[in-house]
C-alpha cells in the first residue's frame, strides 16, 4: 500500500481527496447523529411535559379529595361521600396511566410510593364511612338517647316532687345534667376540649347528688339506681364517642391527611424530578448544539488546514519539484551540464522525470564531448591541411622559382620546353593545391571575407583578358557585358573572392564548350539606397548538363559524369567551393542547362556602396622607383625560398639585401642596422616570426621598420597572429612576383605619405 | 424460610420448647386461628412461622401503620385477637374498651419480667421519664382504672421496648458525641433547613418535636408528658413556622417509608425507630442513631387482649404471649436493637457477642446478623447510646397520650396541611 503511494503521484493525489472525503464524511455522520440526538430530545422533552402535566393533574385531585373528605367530616352527606369515591376511582386510574407512560428507576420509586399511598388511601377511605357512622352513632344517638331518658326521669320525679327542698334537689339535678350534655355536646362537636375537665366533675357531682337523694326517704329508689346505670352508661358512652371522635380524626387528621400531603409531596418530587429532566434535555441540547457548533467550526480549520496541507504538498512536492527540474533542464539547455538534478531518489512519476533528467544530461555530456572530439579532429584536420600547406607550397614555390630563373639561362629549345611542362604542371598541380586548401578551410569556417572597394567593370575586363586567350586557342568566342555607366559604382566586394568564382565559371564554359560562345555578364537587377543587386552570368553553348547530374552538381569532387573526369580532367571542386564562397556571400549559385544545348551559371549578389574610391589600388605590376633604395632584411630558414626570393628581388633591381637564417639572428642584425623593410617568415628555427617581431618593435634601430609576413600558413589566424605581433602585411608562399611588387609599393606609398 | 433453614431452627430450641410446653393442648382437635394485629416492627414471618411451628396454630399477622393501627384497634376490637403496639396506645384502647385485662397468673414468667414496667426504673439510680411510663399504665386497679398500684390483672403484656431518637446521616452531618453534643435540638436546626423528617404520630411526633423546642431553648414545659393547651399552641405554632420556611423534608407513616427518606437523601436527619436505623446501615447509609443529651424518647411495647376475644382464640393468645417470653423472640427482636422484658431467658440463645452488643454496650467481636440475616453490625461496632442500663437510664419521656391528645391532634393536622 505505501509502495503505492511512494511510487504514484496519482495515489498521492487521491489520498488527500479522500481524506478530505473522509474528514467530511465523519463530519456529516457526526452532525446526523447530533441533529438525530436533539430531535430525540425534543421528542422527551414533549414526553415528560405531558407525563408532568398528568401527575400535576392528579395531585390536584388528591387535594380536592381531601378537600372534599373533609367536608364529608363536617356532615357525612352520601352524596358527598360518592363523590370521593368516583374522584378517587378516577385518581387511580389516572395513576395507572401514569405508571405506564413514566418508566425510568428514578419515576418508578416515586410512582411505587404514590400507587402505595394511593392504595392506603383506598383502604382508608373504605373504613371511613364506618368510622364515622360509629362516631355519629354515639354522638347523636347514642348519647342523645340517654339523656333523654335521664331528662324524663328527671322531669318527672320534678313534677312528683312534693315539697320544695325536693323540688330544688332535682332541679339542681336537672340542670346539672343540662350543664353536662351541653359540655359533652361543646367536646364532641365543638372541639371545646377544655370542657373535659366540666364533664368529669358534672359526672362527680351527679354522682353525690344522687347518693345523696338515695339517703333520703322521700325519693323513689328505683329511679335513683336507673339514674345512676345511665349516669356510668352516658360516661362510658362519652368515652367511647371520644376515643370514636379520635379514631375517625386520626384517620381523616393524621393518616389520610398524611397520605394526602405526601402524595403532593411526592407529586412536587416528580415534578421536579421532571424539570431537572427538562433542564438535562435542554443543556444535553445545548451542549449538542454547541458540540455540532465547534464540530462545524473543528472541521472547518481542519479543512482549511487540509487544503493548505494540500496546497503546501502540492508546492513542495510536486509544482517546487518540476521547477527544479525545469531549471534544471532550462541550464542543459544553455549548455550548462553542471547544473544538479534532485529528487532522483523520488520513485513516483517525478522520480522517473528526474531520472529522465539525468539520463539527459549523461546524453548531453557525451554529445558535447563527440562534438569537442569533432571540433578537434576537424581542427587538427585543419592543422594538417595547413601545415600541408606549407610543406607543399614551400617546395612548390621553390620549383617554380628555380624553373623561372632557369627560363632566363640560355637553353636548348627541348630544355625550354620541358621546362614550360614543368611549370605548367607545376602551376596546375598549385591550383590543385589550392582548390583543396580552400574547400578545407571553408569547411573548416576559416574562411572571412575581406571587403574592400572594387570596380566591378575593372573586375571584369581583368577576368575576360586572363581567359581571352585561352577561348581563342580553343576557337570560341569569349563576350563580357559589362554594367551600363549608371551603374558604375564602387561597391565593397571579397574581389578575390568574386573573382575566384567567376573564373571557376568562366574555365568551366570553356572547358566543356567546343563551339560556339562564353559570355560573362553582370546586370544590376535592383538597387536602394545603400546597396545594389547584381547578377552575374556565365553562358555557354558547351556539352550541357544532364538533369539527373544537376542534383549532384555542387558536391565536393563530383562531376556531372565520371566520364567527364576522364575527358576533361579537373579536381571537380570547382562548383563546390563556388557554391560555398556564395553562400558566405549570402547568395546562391543557380544553373539552368540542357544536355547538348549548353549551361547558365548565375548568381545574385547584393553589395554595398562605397563611397572610399581612393582606396582603390593601382594593379600594375610596375615597381615605384624609389623602392630599389631600400635597405632589405630578409628572415627566412629555407635554404631554396632564400635562393627565390632573392632572385625576385635582383630580377627587381633591389640589391640592398640583407638575409637573417632565423628570428634570432634578424634581431642581432636589427640592433646593428636600420632596415627599412623586413621579410619575416613565421615558422623558423631558434626564434619564429612573431617573437622575433615583437623584440624588434620594442627597442632596435629597425624598430619602424616595415615588417611583411611570409608564410605559407594561409589560416586566417596566423596572419592575425602576425599583425598582433606588429607586422604591417602578410604574403603567403609560394611568393608571386605580382604580390611581392604590390606589397612593395604599398611601404614605397607608406613611406611617401 | 425454607424448610432446611425451619428444621434447623426447630433442632436449635428442642430444648426450650419441651420445657416451656408441657401443658397439655386442650384445643387441639380444631386448628385455632389466631389474628395479630400490629406494625412491622414485631409482625414478622420468621416469628409467625416458628411460632405457628411451635404452638401448633394458625397465626394470621395484619401489619398496619403506628397510627391505622390503633385507630383500627379502638373502633374494631372483632378485628383482632392480639394487638401489638406501644405504651401510648394503651389508655385509648382501654378507655375504648376494645381490649380485657390478661391475668398475670397465666403469664408464665411473669416473675422474670424486670423492674422497668413494674417500677418505671431499671435501676433505682435511673432517672424516671415524663409522661406514662408503663409502670403507670400496666396495673388495673379496683375501680377498672390502670394506675401504678400492683394487681394480678394488668392492661399488656410487657415485652419489647427501646429508647428512640433521631437518626442522622454521618454523610452529610459530622459525627456528634453520644449523650454530649448529640441534642434533638438538631431537629430544629436551621443548618439542616430543608432535611429534617418527623415521624406522623401525634403521640411520638410531638415529644420529638417538643424536646426539640425545648433543646434550642424556644420554649420550656412544665410537664412535657402532659402539656398544657398554651404549650401546645406555642409548641405548634414555632412548628407551623419552621414548616413554612421548609425545614421539614416529610412526615413518615411507616418504617420502610422512612428508610426510604434517608435512601433518598430527602433527609438527612429524622425521627427514627430502631430497624429503620439498623436497615439503612444494611443498605450501606452511615447512619448514627443519636443518643441526645436532653435523653431518649422511651417507648414500650404493649401486647393486649381484645376485649372481643374468648374461648379458644383466648387461650391460643396466652399460649402466644407465653411464647413471646420463653427466649427466642427476645433473641430475635435484640438481632433489631429491641430488649425484652425477661432478657435472662434470651441470653443463652444469644451469641456472646451479640448480648455483649446489644444489651451490654460492647464492641461486636464479630459480624452480627439483622432479623433480615443480613449483617448490620460490622465487627468493631458499638451500639449507640451503650448498654441497656445506660440507655434506659436516660429517659426524658415516655410515649404517650396526653390529657390534651384530641387537642393536639387537630393541631398535628394543621401542622400536616399548613
Amino acid at each position: 500500500m505505501w509502495h503505492v503511494f511512494k511510487s504514484s503521484l496519482t495515489a498521492k493525489v487521491l489520498g488527500i481527496l479522500s481524506l478530505f472525503v473522509f474528514s467530511f464524511s465523519g463530519v456529516y455522520l457526526i452532525l446526523q447523529a447530533n441533529v438525530r440526538f436533539i430531535e430525540t430530545s425534543v421528542k422527551e422533552l414533549e414526553q415528560v411535559s405531558n407525563k408532568t402535566i398528568l401527575v400535576l393533574e392528579v395531585n390536584k385531585d388528591i387535594v380536592e379529595l381531601q378537600r372534599d373528605v373533609s367536608v364529608y367530616s363536617q356532615s357525612g352527606n352520601d352524596a358527598i361521600f360518592t363523590k370521593i369515591m368516583n374522584n378517587y376511582d378516577s385518581i387511580k386510574a389516572r395513576l395507572l396511566l401514569t405508571d405506564a407512560v413514566l418508566s425510568q428507576p428514578s419515576y418508578r420509586q416515586i410512582i411505587d410510593s404514590m400507587k402505595s399511598i394511593i392504595d392506603r388511601y383506598g383502604d382508608n377511605l373504605k373504613v371511613l364511612v364506618s368510622r364515622y357512622q360509629i362516631k355519629e352513632v354515639l354522638i347523636t344517638e347514642t348519647l342523645p338517647a340517654i339523656a333523654e331518658e335521664a331528662r324524663t326521669l328527671l322531669n318527672n320525679e320534678l313534677s312528683s316532687a312534693s315539697t320544695l327542698s325536693q323540688k330544688v334537689m332535682w332541679n339542681e339535678m336537672k340542670s346539672d345534667w343540662f350543664e353536662l350534655e351541653r359540655n359533652v355536646n361543646l367536646f364532641l362537636n365543638k372541639k371545646d376540649y377544655a370542657k373535659q375537665g366540666k364533664i368529669t366533675q358534672g359526672l362527680s357531682s351527679l354522682a353525690i347528688r344522687l347518693e345523696r337523694l338515695n339517703q333520703s326517704e322521700v325519693a323513689h329508689h328505683e329511679t335513683i339506681s336507673r339514674l345512676e346505670e345511665l349516669i356510668k352508661d352516658f360516661d362510658k358512652k362519652f368515652k367511647q364517642a371520644k376515643q370514636a371522635n379520635r379514631n375517625y380524626f386520626s384517620l381523616v387528621n393524621v393518616v389520610m391527611a398524611a397520605d394526602s400531603v405526601e402524595f403532593s409531596s411526592l407529586a412536587n418530587q416528580l415534578t421536579n424530578l421532571a424539570l431537572e429532566q427538562l433542564n438535562n434535555i435542554k443543556s444535553e441540547s445545548t451542549k449538542s448544539v454547541e458540540a455540532t457548533n465547534s464540530i462545524l467550526t473543528y472541521s472547518a480549520t481542519f479543512s482549511i488546514f487540509l487544503v493548505c496541507l494540500f496546497v503546501t504538498f502540492f508546492h513542495i512536492h510536486i509544482i517546487r519539484v518540476i521547477r527544479r527540474l525545469t531549471h534544471s533542464f532550462q541550464r542543459f539547455i544553455t549548455g550548462d551540464l553542471s547544473a544538479t538534478i534532485s529528487d532522483s531518489n523520488r520513485t513516483d512519476e517525478l522520480g522517473v522525470l528526474s531520472k529522465a533528467a539525468s539520463r539527459f544530461r549523461e546524453m548531453s555530456v557525451q554529445l558535447s564531448e563527440a562534438r569537442v572530439l569533432a571540433e578537434n579532429s576537424a581542427k587538427a584536420k585543419s592543422e594538417f591541411l595547413a601545415n600541408m600547406s606549407h610543406e607543399i607550397r614551400t617546395p612548390m614555390n621553390g620549383v617554380l622559382g628555380v624553373v623561372n630563373l632557369l627560363k632566363k639561362t640560355q637553353l636548348t629549345q627541348d630544355q625550354r620546353d620541358m621546362l614550360d611542362i614543368i611549370a605548367s604542371s607545376g602551376k596546375t598541380l598549385l591550383v590543385i593545391i589550392n582548390d583543396i586548401l580552400d574547400l578545407s578551410k571553408i569547411e573548416a569556417g576559416k574562411i572571412e571575407l575581406d571587403y574592400v572597394p572594387c570596380n566591378i567593370n575593372v573586375l571584369i575586363k581583368e577576368t575576360h583578358s586572363v581567359f581571352v586567350e585561352l577561348a581563342e586557342s580553343k576557337g570560341i568566342v569569349f563576350n563580357i557585358e559589362s554594367l551600363p555607366q549608371a551603374a558604375q559604382h564602387h561597391y565593397l566586394v571579397d574581389e578575390t573572392r568574386l573573382k575566384q568564382i567567376l573564373m571557376n565559371l568562366i574555365g568551366n564554359a570553356i572547358k566543356f564548350t567546343e563551339s560556339g560562345s562564353v559570355t560573362l555578364s553582370v546586370i544590376l537587377i535592383d538597387e536602394q539606397q545603400d546597396t545594389c543587386t547584381l547578377r552575374f552570368s556565365v553562358l555557354d553553348t558547351g556539352i550541357g548538363i544532364a538533369e539527373e547530374s544537376l542534383q549532384t552538381l555542387f558536391d565536393a569532387f563530383s562531376q556531372a559524369d565520371n566520364s567527364i573526369t576522364r575527358r576533361y580532367g579537373g579536381t571537380g571542386l570547382g562548383l563546390s567551393i563556388s557554391g560555398k564562397l556564395l553562400k558566405l556571400m549570402k547568395s546562391e549559385l543557380q544553373v539552368q542547362s540542357q544536355l547538348g544545348q549548353g549551361s547558365l551559371f548565375y548568381f545574385d549578389v547584393v553589395l554595398s556602396l562605397s563611397d572610399d574610391v581612393e582606396a582603390e589600388l593601382d594593379n600594375q605590376d610596375v615597381l615605384d622607383t624609389n623602392v630599389s633604395l631600400l635597405d632589405i632584411l630578409i628572415v627566412e630558414d629555407n635554404p631554396v625560398n632564400r635562393i627565390v626570393i632573392t632572385a625576385m628581388f635582383k630580377a627587381l633591381s633591389i640589391d640592398r639585401i640583407t638575409i637573417a637564417e632565423h628570428g634570432q639572428k634578424a634581431v642581432e642584425l636589427c640592433e646593428q642596422q636600420c632596415f627599412d623593410v623586413i621579410f619575416m617568415d613565421m615558422q623558423m628555427p631558434v626564434m619564429d616570426g612573431p617573437s622575433a617581431t615583437k623584440i624588434i618593435r620594442e627597442h632596435s634601430q629597425s624598430q619602424h621598420a616595415h615588417i611583411i609576413a611570409l608564410t605559407a600558413n594561409v589560416l586566417e589566424s596566423d596572419k592575425e597572429t602576425c599583425l598582433a605581433a606588429g607586422m604591417n602585411d602578410f604574403l603567403t608562399k609560394p611568393i608571386e612576383q605580382h604580390a611581392l611588387i604590390t606589397a612593395l609599393n604599398k611601404v614605397s606609398l607608406s613611406e611617401k605619405n | 424460610m425454607d424448610r432446611r433453614k425451619f428444621l434447623g431452627v426447630l433442632g436449635a430450641t428442642a430444648t426450650t420448647s419441651a420445657l416451656a410446653f408441657k401443658v397439655p393442648y386442650v384445643f387441639a382437635r380444631t386448628k385455632t386461628k389466631l389474628r395479630v394485629m400490629g406494625t412491622h416492627v414485631t409482625l414478622q414471618e420468621e416469628l409467625r412461622l416458628r411460632a405457628m411451628a411451635e404452638l401448633g396454630i394458625d397465626i394470621e399477622f395484619e401489619p398496619l401503620g403506628s397510627a391505622a393501627v390503633l385507630q383500627k384497634a379502638a373502633a374494631e376490637p372483632k378485628s383482632f385477637d392480639l394487638y401489638e403496639q406501644w405504651s401510648d396506645s394503651i389508655r385509648i384502647l382501654w378507655q375504648a374498651q376494645a381490649i380485657q385485662p390478661i391475668e398475670t397468673e397465666r403469664i408464665k414468667y411473669w416473675n422474670e419480667i424486670n423492674p422497668l414496667t413494674k417500677t418505671g426504673k431499671l435501676v433505682p439510680e435511673a432517672k424516671i421519664g415524663a409522661g406514662d411510663a408503663p409502670n403507670k399504665i400496666l396495673h388495673i386497679q379496683p375501680d377498672g382504672t390502670l394506675g401504678t398500684k400492683e394487681s394480678n390483672m394488668v392492661s399488656f403484656l410487657p415485652y419489647v421496648h427501646n429508647v428512640d431518637s433521631f437518626g442522622y446521616n454521618t454523610h452529610f452531618i459530622p459525627q456528634g458525641e453520644p449523650y454530649v453534643s448529640e441534642s434533638w435540638g438538631w431537629l430544629l436546626d436551621s443548618r439542616f433547613k430543608g432535611k429534617v423528617g418527623l415521624v406522623n404520630a401525634p403521640t411520638i411526633g410531638i415529644f420529638d418535636a417538643a424536646l426539640a423546642a425545648q433543646a434550642q431553648g424556644l420554649m420550656t414545659f412544665k410537664d412535657i408528658g402532659n402539656m398544657s393547651m398554651e404549650e401546645i399552641d406555642q409548641l405548634f405554632s414555632i412548628l407551623v413556622a419552621k414548616k413554612q420556611q421548609g425545614h421539614f423534608a416529610g412526615f413518615w407513616t411507616s418504617v420502610p417509608q422512612s428508610v426510604q427518606f434517608m435512601e433518598t437523601d430527602r433527609v438527612y436527619l429524622q425521627s427514627m425507630f430502631s430497624p429503620g436505623v439498623s436497615a439503612c446501615r444494611g443498605k450501606g447509609i452511615p447512619v448514627t442513631y443519636a443518643s441526645p443529651k436532653e435523653g431518649y424518647r422511651a417507648w414500650h411495647g404493649v401486647m393486649c387482649l381484645s376485649s372481643q376475644t374468648q374461648g379458644a382464640q383466648k387461650d391460643a393468645a396466652y399460649e402466644y404471649m407465653n411464647w413471646w417470653l420463653s427466649g427466642y423472640p427476645g433473641a430475635f427482636i435484640a438481632r433489631q436493637g429491641y430488649y425484652i422484658s425477661n432478657p435472662e431467658r434470651s441470653k443463652p440463645l444469644m451469641t456472646k457477642s451479640e448480648w455483649d452488643y446489644w444489651y451490654e454496650g460492647l464492641p461486636a467481636t464479630e459480624n452480627l446478623l439483622g432479623t433480615d440475616g443480613k449483617v448490620s453490625v460490622l465487627k468493631g461496632q458499638v451500639r449507640d447510646g451503650g448498654s441497656y442500663v445506660k440507655r434506659f437510664s436516660n429517659i426524658a419521656v415516655w410515649n404517650t397520650v396526653m390529657d390534651l391528645y384530641d387537642y393536639s391532634l387537630d393541631r398535628w393536622y394543621e401542622l400536616l396541611n399548613s
